[in-house]
């Protein structure tokens, strides 16, 4: 009897080991294979991006994301009052997360591995959490409109992040291996995949003293001008290169979803506006150019000038005026201007226009660049060439028109304007920005003559003497110019401007300030000057550049 | 000797051959055969030591293994205190933080940047005073006009603030001098940044700029 038990039982584990290792042989291997196989997302680290000297404007730090079966989930309501204080949310819109029969949903993104350790010390079912990275700006908005901003994914929506998106991203790897019980990897197990490729930190050309300074004066601008908003451009002119740009107002990068959207953009870089009388020192390069006349040439300006159908006014009402050349440009005389200007031909004027850089995106390769306006000769009307002279009827962005003043500081030579000095792999090899396209606009003599008639601006009579940095000689250009809103395709409202350079017989540094629509007042030199001022007395300090120690030459205004 | 170059190297090569065979004899005794037991012993030793050689070695690396799974979360746990830690230097480390502590220090901001050139101790720039009252500076606490010590004469504009120390005056709200605002710049730079600096910055130029004496 005994013996016919043990061989039924015998008979019945041999056919089923026959069946394990026979029959089903490939199905149970695959099924231990699957048990003991995990792969697992190897996360490429994002590069950062860094000042001119180094200091960190974005970097990733390691998160985690809270997730949620909800299968699991027993008791939503009180799951949701436990987790409420650690996470910050509102209760009720936890509980709505927890509730529901989906084995995969996000309770929380990207919180610091902390609040995850007191989640997890809670031990409440059906809270899971996914490991990720997430970016942080450890200076808030300062020069986010340049760095910019990254989705919930970890994409870059804005800025350089966006515009770089494809160097910093890096290459997320896979990897398969085999683990024991506790999750721990069998060392002798199969293991294969690729690993994660990290990103390249990307150094910018900015300087972030330079960008605060220029930030916290534009914005404080803003604020009392009570102005739609206002961008600073500092350019080191020898080198093309952009120590800062700021736009105001501006946004927290860490939490962009709370900000207005166009707080979101670079404007002086995706925004183009009509130049206004910046614009007269380039009708002042091509005249001096072309020999139609010098700075000393004498002038009468009426006080009003009809060209074809059209007649034209100078900002402030005056009689006739004896005034040099240099004098049209410091007083700003739009009339001086377009009696000057009629002595070129529109092609001429144009061709000018063109060479300084207007109409055509600056070459930095920012995402969202404005290209901004500049019609062609055959669609000039009769008024297009004096309306053109005095800066209306064309469009720039303050980079571009930042460009234009650092040409003529360069000694009349374009130097593309740069925002990016270099980037690093991630083994740690530097590759430098290629030197920048350069291009002769104007000549040496012209360029100088130029800043010597800037000078006059910033002198007294001119329309900026309130700009000038004591024992430094400075050079610049105000504008007022008439605002074109293209929703009522019709001007309304004002953008004051004050372009200048320093120390003004060697320029170094650019500095472009303006101002969109303030309330208060409208003239550049009144509203944008103190804001130069501050920014250029600062950034001279830091760029430890000393004053010549020459004296600015007097020049006769007025005949 | 006239037969010697007849002989062919194959004669010449066979007679020691010969000779040694002659001198070969065999041995007593025959192969001697192990016996089935210990052979059997001897294998299943090899096989014991063998199996338990892998045993070690499995356990060697298991125990690797454990030690890269304690590492690596170590690892994570460090990098996570690193990059918190970093956090937090970065935020104390903003140009508006650190533009809020020199306020609160009571530096004044520069508007006129002014340089002092150490190659010839000249002063580059419009210097002037700036305005701004003088906070009270935490490393001046001592009662006794003591000669300065290392900690007071560090920082600039100290000399006059000792005295205030010493004749238990309020801050000093009157008379801003030039150390107020200067401008630390490195060591060996041709030019030096002394913001606001007054004419004692070109004879002193070793010393912080310390004087009372602003215009």
């Amino acid at each position: 009897m005994l013996m016919v038990m043990t061989l039924i039982v015998m008979s019945l584990l041999g056919a089923r080991l026959v069946e394990l290792q026979a029959v089903t042989a490939d199905g149970t291997a695959t099924l231990a294979e699957s048990q003991r196989m995990r792969t697992s997302v190897d996360l490429a680290q994002r590069g950062r991006i860094l000042d001119a000297n180094g200091a960190v404007l974005a970097t990733s730090v390691i998160a985690r994301n809270i997730t949620v079966d909800q299968t699991l989930v027993k008791d939503a309501a009180a799951e949701a009052e436990a987790l409420a204080p650690i996470l910050g949310a509102d209760p009720l819109e936890l509980e709505r997360k927890l509730a529901g029969t989906k084995r995969f949903a996000y309770v929380a993104r990207g919180v610091t591995p902390a609040v995850w350790e007191q989640v997890s010390a809670l031990a409440l079912p059906g809270i899971l959490s996914e490991s990720t990275t997430k970016r942080v700006y450890p200076s808030g908005s300062l020069a986010a409109n340049v760095v910019g901003f990254v989705g919930r994914d970890g994409r870059g929506l804005g800025g350089l992040e966006y515009g770089q998106q494809d160097l910093l991203a890096g290459k997320n790897g896979e990897m398969t291996y085999e683990v024991a019980g506790g999750g721990r990897r069998i060392p002798t197990g199969q293991e294969e995949g690729i690993n994660a490729i990290a990103g390249s930190d990307v150094t910018l050309t900015i300087d972030r003293d330079i960008q605060f300074e220029a930030q916290s004066a534009i914005a404080e601008r803003v604020r009392e001008a009570q102005a739609d908003g206002g961008t600073v451009v500092v350019m080191d002119s020898r080198t093309g290169r952009i120590l800062a740009l700021a736009s105001a107002p501006t946004f927290d990068p860490n939490s962009p979803g709370s900000s207005d959207p166009a707080d979101r953009n670079n404007r002086a870089l995706t925004e183009a506006f009509e130049p206004g009388s910046t614009a007269k020192i380039m009708t002042m390069a091509a005249v001096l150019e072309r020999h139609v006349a010098t700075p000393t040439t004498r002038l009468t300006v009426p006080p009003t000038i009809k060209v074809s159908d059209k007649l034209f006014h100078d900002a402030e009402d005056h009689p006739t005026e004896k005034l040099t050349l240099t004098g049209v440009l410091a007083k700003s005389s739009n009339i001086g201007t377009i009696l000057v200007a009629q002595k070129l031909t529109p092609v001429v004027l144009y061709s000018y226009l063109k060479r300084f850089g207007i109409g055509e995106r600056t070459g930095m390769g920012f995402p969202g660049e404005a290209r901004g306006f500049l019609p062609v000769p055959s669609s000039w009307s009769g008024t297009s060439l004096p309306t053109i002279a005095f800066g209306q009827g064309l469009s720039v962005t303050s980079v571009q028109a930042a460009s234009v003043f650092a040409t003529i500081a360069n000694d009349g030579v374009r130097v593309t304007p740069s925002l990016i000095a270099s980037t690093t792999d991630p083994d740690g090899t530097v590759r430098p920005s290629a030197a920048p396209a350069t291009r002769r606009v104007i000549s040496p003599s012209t360029a100088s003559q130029l800043r010597t008639m800037m000078e006059a601006v910033v002198s007294e009579g001119g329309t900026a003497a309130g700009v000038r940095i004591p024992g430094y000689r400075v050079a610049g250009k105000t504008a007022t110019a008439q605002r074109y809103e293209p929703s009522c395709k019709c001007y309304k409202g004002y953008v004051a401007s004050f372009i200048g350079m320093a120390p003004a017989d060697a320029p170094q540094l650019v500095v472009a300030v303006s101002l969109i629509n303030p309330r208060n007042g409208h003239f550049g030199g009144a509203e944008a000057g103190p804001v130069f001022k501050d920014v250029m007395s600062f950034a001279l300090q830091a760029q430890r550049i000393p004053p010549t120690g020459t004296r600015s030459p007097v020049t006769k205004l007025t005949w | 000797m006239s037969a010697a170059p007849a002989l062919s190297p194959r004669d010449h090569a066979a007679a020691p051959v010969e000779r040694a065979l002659h001198r070969l004899r065999a041995l007593p005794g025959g192969r001697r055969r192990l016996g089935t037991t210990a052979f059997g012993l001897t294998m299943g030793g090899l096989l014991v030591v063998g199996l338990l050689l892998v045993l070690l070695l499995n356990t060697v690396l298991a125990q690797g293994a454990f030690a890269i799974h304690t590492l690596e979360q170590q690892a994570t746990v460090l990098k996570i205190q690193q990059q918190q830690l970093a956090q937090e230097v970065a935020a104390l480390d903003t140009p508006d933080a650190l533009r809020q502590r020199a306020e609160n220090l009571g530096m004044v901001r520069v508007n006129t940047p002014v340089f002092l050139r150490l190659k010839d101790g000249k002063v580059l720039g419009h210097a002037t005073t700036v305005p701004g009252t003088r906070a009270a500076l935490p490393t001046v606490t001592r009662a006794s006009p003591a000669p300065s010590s290392a900690a007071s004469s560090s920082t600039s504009g100290s000399t006059s603030a000792t005295k205030a120390a010493a004749s238990k005056a309020a801050p000093v709200q009157a008379k801003p001098t030039a150390g107020d605002a200067a401008v630390p710049a490195p060591e060996g730079a041709e030019v030096v940044a002394a913001g606001g600096g007054s004419s004692g910055a070109v004879s002193d130029q070793a010393k912080p700029v310390t004087s009372g004496s602003g215009q």
